[in-house]
């Protein structure tokens, strides 16, 4: 697969083997997404605020 | 490469090709729009994650409402786009209207005029979340009692929009040995109330949620299927949980629901769109065949 031009907001990102290559996780461990994802669908951008980084 | 070794491999194919020498129907794969960096203001950015769920060879997705409802008055037009990618729209993803305060019969209303927008866009079912009655998993008979009317009566309003009603679990359903959980399938109503199974949440809470699949598959509409590394989302068969088992009870039991992705990283501030799905897709395809 061959170089792909991905809309990522305002931007285009490409990537030059799509799904071949990994970000390593750089989350804090996480015992339970369930606020986050909950707060996803209640807020009209569709995206939870970010509580943790 | 999901992180695999030799034995599981073998396996994973040998359970596939039976299933598939056998006649028996699977489960299709889905995929949640949610991986992907979505606006409600930029439908072409849901657009594009549609093309590359199809490349990726998916072949139904679930998004979050939020990023439909904006093209409402543009709507037949929408689905046009949407269905030009050859992808079913599984389901529009919501919070269960407030019951409490509001009442069950002005929750029921307000689910069933989000169904009937969901519909105009093609969606089968629409799936609501929840906080659930409580993070320990305890809770009285009067807060299970009003929860259980109000996701009956917004299934049959569901219904009536000619949707199904997909109830999506987190962690606190699973909590205290699965109570909320196993209480929801016990009282709620099978013809109106079915499940989105985050069998990934679930397990975090609830070791035995693929044994709580294996007793309740015929509720499950969809699987949401995720993995963890340590706790931390990861793409599927990068991470701990045991995707191999889960084929197994799937196969074991003939479901064949909607499989669905979902890689949403809700503290990232950028999602991993191909990044994740793309290894996670080939993981459903090895072990789950599909």
């Amino acid at each position: 697969m061959g170089p792909i031009d991905i809309a990522y907001g305002k931007g285009c990102l490409t990537v030059e083997a799509a799904g071949d290559v990994l970000t390593p996780p750089k989350a804090t461990p996480i015992a339970d997404e369930t606020g986050a994802v909950f707060d996803a669908l209640d807020r009209a951008t569709g995206r939870a605020r970010l509580y943790r980084r | 490469m999901p992180n695999l070794d030799r034995r599981s491999f073998l396996m994973g194919v040998a359970a596939v090709a039976a299933s598939h020498a056998a006649g028996a129907p699977l489960p299709r794969p889905g995929c949640q729009a949610n991986a992907w960096n979505l606006d409600p203001a930029r439908f072409d950015l849901l657009l594009t994650a549609l093309r590359e769920m199809k490349e990726l060879e998916f072949q139904g997705f679930e998004t979050n409402i939020h990023f439909v409802q904006p093209q409402l008055d543009r709507a037949a037009a929408a689905r046009a786009q949407i269905d030009a990618f050859g992808l079913e729209f599984i389901a529009a993803h919501t919070n269960l209207p407030e019951y409490l305060k509001a009442g069950p019969e002005n929750a029921a209303a307000e689910a069933g005029k989000l169904a009937d927008q969901a519909k105009q866009f093609g969606a089968h079912a629409l799936v609501v979340s929840h906080r659930g009655l409580s993070q320990t998993g305890e809770f009285s008979d009067a807060d299970l009692e009003a929860k259980v009317r109000a996701l009956n009566l917004v299934g049959q309003r569901v219904a009536d929009a000619g949707l199904v009603l997909a109830y999506h679990n987190h962690q606190p359903e699973f909590r205290n040995h699965a109570a909320e959980e196993s209480a929801l399938v016990r009282l709620t109503d099978p013809k109106f109330v079915w499940l989105m199974f985050d069998i990934g949440h679930a397990w975090l809470a609830y070791p035995d949620a693929i044994a709580f699949f294996e007793a309740h598959h015929e509720r499950v509409f969809g699987l949401h299927v995720r993995d963890f590394h340590n706790r931390v989302s990861v793409p599927l068969g990068e991470g701990e949980f045991p995707l191999r088992k889960l084929a197994d009870a799937i196969h074991k039991a003939g479901w064949h629901g909607w499989l669905i992705d979902e890689e949403e990283r809700p503290n990232d501030p950028d999602k991993p769109g191909k990044r994740a799905t793309g290894p996670s897709r080939r993981t459903m395809k090895l072990i789950f065949g599909v």
